[in-house]
């Protein structure tokens, strides 16, 4: 991989909150990690090691206080638009009906949005959110919020998507649904996905790579490939092999904190 | 449903109108009982009779005050909602204008009536700027503070989404900010009709407010209040007009609203 470029590199990234008063915390300290074109890579690590802030870095929202965000290669610190984030809170805007707020991002681009349209369509059905297309969100329940922002988030269309627990909120059941989906999906469109998630078992069922952080300040303490094969069926899960995995990845999960 | 809706606006205004129509008999009985005047106190029934007989009169006096009213409305909404935009966009004008716009809130602008007069003569202009300037102050408040108060998050992940200065207003601020701008609104619509009538007792020649000079000044005490009546009549118009868009360009409040008092 040494002489690719890789596709969203994240290079010594510092950075502390103004606490006030003088105070300050430590969000992330040093951390670095790198993301081949179309490589699924999970990022676990406990509660408040900086996640999301690494996550609002990434997407251009806040500024580190130390170190870059790279894509492609070139430095993009600090700038908005290359990718696609759903934010852990669902933020949808409550003015706006499952298939408005679905339809953001296509609206926001501008142009002929019959074919997003008609794209968003079959994509409700396989969400599970058929017959709510015409709902507010403060209408539809927790779980069905967050698959509406993470169909919103699909339909950014960037090819690095961050997803920031995208299915915290979802039952066991809908949960491992939308985990088959977001794998089968990633191994058509290819994309690159860094996503977040407390869960060890979807961390590792769902991608080829694993970083575990230490609590706060956040480092990377662990990198951990995971050699599945591309293709995963659910009942991959039981398998010796991923069952020895999932318990790698906890231990280095328990030692950082 | 709509059965539900029903009981639900009967139990709200039954009671109201039951006042009103004991306050309008008690009104009418002491009138009569103590055998008032007309000149100082006229009887319900005599104000309706007056209502019905300047009926022509009346109407063609409304019409210069409901194009003032209207116009003047309009006018100091569109500034008002743009002064609101530009404030919170330049910081440059929030620190140049914004305190002078609080400050001047506190200044009386019926007081500025004979000024306008003064500017502007007779004519139709200073009364459409007296309104235009009772309208400006509550909207532009209310825009400011609605647009200060949008959720960073939601502004932020517009950002991600790559929108510009104008896409981030226009999905995202100006749609958070509007059940302020409608309050600021509602409380310039309360206002307009009164500063109109006021903008014509600086002088005037046709308008409510001539005909209410004109009764008064003959002791026409009923006609003062027909006039008033219809003065309500224009205001309580002018209200349901913005209460009604504003259920018609923000649906999901109100739907939202209706569902939380059924769970209280
Ligand atoms: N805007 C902020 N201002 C001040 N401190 C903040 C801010 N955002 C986050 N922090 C602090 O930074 C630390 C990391 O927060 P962050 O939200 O990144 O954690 P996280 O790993 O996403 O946690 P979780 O798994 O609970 O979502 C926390 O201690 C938090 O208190
Ligand atoms: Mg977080």
């Amino acid at each position: 991989m040494a002489h690719l470029v890789a596709h969203l590199e994240v290079n010594d990234v510092s950075k502390a909150y103004d606490q006030g008063r003088g105070q300050s915390v430590q969000a992330l300290s040093n951390v670095s990690l790198q993301l081949g074109r179309g490589e699924f890579v999970s990022l676990v690590g406990p509660s408040g090691c900086g996640k999301t802030t690494l996550f609002d870095i990434i997407a251009g929202l806040t500024m580190p206080d130390r170190g870059q965000v790279l894509i492609d290669g070139i430095d993009r610190t600090g700038e908005t638009g290359y990718v696609s984030y759903m934010p852990q809170e669902d933020l949808l805007l409550p003015w706006r009906t499952t298939l408005q707020n679905v339809m953001l991002a296509p609206e926001l681009r501008g142009g002929d949005l019959t074919e997003s349209r008609q794209e968003v369509m079959k994509l409700i059905d396989l969400f599970g959110l058929s017959g709510f297309e015409d709902s507010y969100p403060f209408e539809l329940s927790g779980g069905m919020r967050q698959r509406v922002a993470l169909l919103r988030t699909v339909m950014c269309k960037n090819d690095i998507m961050l997803l920031d627990e995208p299915f915290g909120a979802l039952d066991a059941i809908t949960r491992r649904d939308m985990q088959v989906w977001l794998r089968s999906v990633w191994e058509q469109l290819r994309i690159t996905v860094l996503f977040v998630t407390h869960d060890v078992e979807e961390a590792v069922y769902l991608s080829d790579r694993v970083y575990v952080m230490s609590g706060r300040p956040g480092r990377i303490v662990h990198e951990c490939v995971i050699p599945l094969e591309s293709s995963r069926p659910r009942t991959i899960t039981s398998s010796p092999e991923f069952i020895a995995l999932r318990s790698q990845v906890m231990d280095a999960l328990d030692s950082g904190t | 449903m709509v059965g539900k809706a029903r009981t639900r606006a009967a139990r709200e205004y039954i009671p109201a109108a039951v006042f009103l129509a004991v306050v309008v008999v008690a009104w009418e009985v002491l009138v009569r009982v103590t055998d008032m005047p007309n000149w100082l106190l006229p009887a319900p029934l005599r104000i309706v009779t007056a209502l019905w007989q300047t009926r022509g009169q009346l109407i063609s006096h409304a019409v210069p005050t409901i194009v003032e009213s209207a116009l003047g409305f309009v006018i100091g909404v569109v500034i008002g909602v743009a002064t609101g935009v530009v404030v919170t966009r330049f910081a440059l004008f929030r620190r140049a204008v914004y305190p002078l716009l609080i400050a001047l809130q506190t200044v009386p602008t019926m007081a500025l009536a004979p000024l306008l007069v003064v500017w502007f003569g007779y004519g139709l202009l200073p009364k459409v700027l007296l309104v235009v300037l009772v309208v400006f102050y509550p909207v532009a408040v209310s825009t400011v503070e609605g647009l200060d108060a949008v959720d960073r998050k939601l502004v932020n992940l517009l950002r991600t989404m790559g929108a510009s200065d104008l896409q981030v207003y226009l999905k995202v601020r100006i749609p958070s900010a509007l059940p302020g701008i409608y309050g600021g609104m509602k409380v310039g619509a309360t206002y307009t009709v009164i500063s109109a009538i006021v903008g014509e007792w600086m002088g005037a020649s046709r308008g409510l407010g001539v005909y209410l000079l004109r009764a008064s000044n003959s002791f026409a005490t009923d006609r003062v209040f027909a006039g008033i009546l219809a003065v309500a009549a224009l205001s309580i118009v002018l209200f349901g007009i913005v209460a009604l868009s504003q259920r018609l360009t923000m649906p999901w409040y109100f739907k939202q609203q209706r569902q939380r008092e059924e769970t209280i």
